[in-house]
């Protein structure tokens, strides 16, 4: 039933019209692969309601379309104060380029929103003002319940039609929350709505990890008093042990093709890196050494395995290489290096360093080059790179409980996205769904 | 001579004050009968059946939410405690083993698991291998002061378990520790 419900709610979504852009597909507005990327100027006037609406749901949609804008980290958004042509609802027909260079838009983006009976559609229009050029425009028609996702559905629309490359806000985060007392796993929408917990069992579940094909979770559980991997069918709500060794079957990390996982298991007196098919059978000894090894995670082309060894007395960052089987040691400041996690372009790996008074969150070339820390304030944990390779969430906690927020590798952030009085934790972000 | 004289004379009073309990008097020829070694080897029973009394009354049922089966926590087993980040024994940490092995040793039926644990602060992943190299830690010692290896097992819960779920060193302290709970008596 579920299931039925959730194709219903997909098909009703599917894009209504297209409006034909008066230019040929393809520019690259924004490169978001270059190193430190140029925000732009957006002009974005309020919404324009084309109907009557249900009360509240105009300043609902503002609210989300305008966080998305700002966590997406590519836009200034213009002072509306300052914006020409009145409250006219700007079309291609009726665009005044001069007027919005004047104001010193880059870009425009009007939105209109229009209810009938228990839908929503809302459409869009991006226009480039320098150029003078309609770039794109397209309407959405749905459940109102689903109004939100409408909107995540538009940005990440606007942020293809300016980078080529697809947006971040359709996606989902997983989490550890103890809300319900004990540590359960959820699942929310990257601007932390939609909140709900996936596990529901009372026991521990912690440090949850997706396939790479975004359908599945692998989570730790203390269920059967030890900790053993488990894989949770979102669709389905299965849940199959997939590992049950005696000693620790955690900090899971699915190899980028899902062929293989690579785990933290019991050594000899240590822990140690293993791999296991799939299915979580046919275990290989990754690591062999007396120091405690933890923390798995693949580079995207699935040649090598970041991983944290405390050999050096604290724990420090080491890559395996599979091919030719040789460590090397990647981090060399700071007395404890933890959590790394590969970013999904491969150039960067995100991690947490112990500083005074707390833990930062850095990043680092896979060639040891390029040390950056990006987060300054409170106590910072556990990063989780977004699929588009630049967002990053982590927990932070700042004198009270621990919450989730997001910055970007170059700078952007941080921005808070949960607001709770429960520890919120170990997040992942999930990968695009297929 | 004077010592024997007298020893003699306690003897014989002990034993006519005896005689005169008719009651007393099978048990009177029973312990006659007792050699040095067998009176020994009665006091050490005597001695075994009050160690195994006050064990018993030393043990609590301990459940754990969401965790399956129970266990009992003995308050003769005591936890031990470790320095931040660090699994090697303190001298204290090995004083307590000490005393927990003798525990364990006058008791050789029981099964004992234990808990490795961490303080909140530095990865939850790394805390779970950290929780069970301090674990490991335990039972290398125990071994060594003469418990057996296979009534020994380990399991880390990391940061997962606090006992204090303050965010400070007086709440850190207590969290960082090894517990050791009864799996089977």
């Amino acid at each position: 039933m579920q299931r039925i419900k959730c194709l219903y709610v997909f098909f009703a979504f599917v894009i209504g019209l297209i409006f034909l852009p008066a230019t040929v597909e393809g520019i690259i507005y924004i490169d978001i692969g270059s190193p430190q990327i140029r925000k732009f100027y957006l002009a974005l006037p309020e919404i324009k309601d084309l109907g009557e609406l249900p009360h509240g749901m105009k300043e609902e949609v503002e609210k989300v379309l305008t966080q998305d804008l700002i966590i997406s980290d590519l836009f200034y958004l213009k002072d509306r104060a300052q914006f020409p042509q009145g409250t006219v609802y700007v079309t291609e027909e009726n665009v005044d380029f001069t007027a919005w260079k004047n104001v010193e838009a880059e870009f425009l983006l009007t939105v209109g929103l229009k209810a009938e009976g228990d839908t929503v559609s809302t459409e869009f229009r991006l226009f480039d003002v320098v150029q003078g050029v309609y770039i794109a425009g397209k309407r959405y028609r749905g459940e109102q319940e689903g109004v939100r996702v409408m909107v995540h559905k538009m940005v990440d629309e606007v942020i293809k039609q300016l980078t080529g490359e697809r947006g971040i806000f359709q996606t989902k985060i997983a989490f550890v929350t103890d809300r319900l007392g004990n540590k359960e796993i959820a699942l929310m929408d990257v601007d932390g709505n939609n909140e709900h917990i996936i596990t529901n069992n009372s026991s521990i579940n912690i440090s949850p990890e997706w396939h790479p094909d975004g359908k599945s979770l692998l989570y730790t559980c203390f269920r059967r008093r030890n900790p053993d991997l488990y894989q949770l069918f979102l669709s389905s709500k299965n849940v199959v042990l997939l590992s049950a060794a005696p000693g620790p079957n955690a900090t899971s990390a699915w190899s980028p093709d899902g062929k293989r996982i690579a785990l933290m298991m019991r050594g000899s007196d240590n822990t140690e890196i293993y791999l296991l098919d799939s299915q979580g059978k046919n275990p290989v000894q990754l690591t062999k050494s007396w120091d405690n090894k933890v923390s798995p995670t693949w580079s995207p082309d699935g040649k090598q395995i970041a991983f944290v060894a405390d050999r050096s007395r604290g724990p420090q960052i080491y890559i395996f290489d599979l091919p030719t089987g040789k460590i090397r040691r990647l981090t060399y400041e700071g007395k404890y290096n933890c959590s790394p996690a590969w970013s999904p372009k491969g150039d960067k790996i995100a991690f947490a360093r112990q500083e005074e008074g707390g833990f930062q969150i850095y990043t680092i070339r896979p060639d040891g080059t390029d040390v950056r820390r990006l987060t300054r304030e409170g106590s910072n944990e556990s990063p989780s790179w977004a699929p588009n390779g630049r967002h990053i969430v982590y927990a932070s906690r700042r004198g009270g409980n621990y919450e989730l927020y997001i910055i970007t590798a170059d700078g952007g952030g941080p921005w808070k996205v949960t607001s709770s009085i429960s520890n919120e934790t170990e997040p992942a972000w999930a990968p695009w769904l297929q | 001579m004077v010592r024997k004289k007298s020893f003699v004379l306690v003897m014989l009073l002990v034993v006519i004050s005896l005689i005169s309990f008719t009651g007393c008097q099978y048990e009177l020829v029973k312990k006659k009968r007792l050699s040095p070694e067998e009176e020994r080897a009665l006091r050490e029973e005597q001695k075994r059946e009050e160690e195994k009394r006050l064990f018993e009354e030393s043990l609590a049922k301990k459940e754990y939410s969401g965790i399956e089966g129970e266990v009992w926590e003995s308050t003769q087993l005591k936890d031990i405690y470790f320095d931040f980040d660090q699994y090697d024994l303190t001298v204290d940490a090995r004083r307590i083993l000490t005393e927990n092995a003798k525990v364990l040793v006058a008791h050789p039926t029981v099964i004992i698991q234990i808990e490795g644990h961490c303080d909140e602060r530095g990865s939850n992943e790394y805390n779970l291998a950290l929780g069970e190299k301090r674990a490991v830690s335990a039972k290398l010692y125990l071994i060594k002061l003469g418990v057996q290896g296979s009534r020994l097992s380990t399991i880390s819960y990391g940061e997962e378990l606090p006992l204090d779920t303050g965010h400070a060193e007086e709440a850190w302290g207590k969290n960082r520790r090894c517990h050791f709970v009864i799996l089977s008596r």
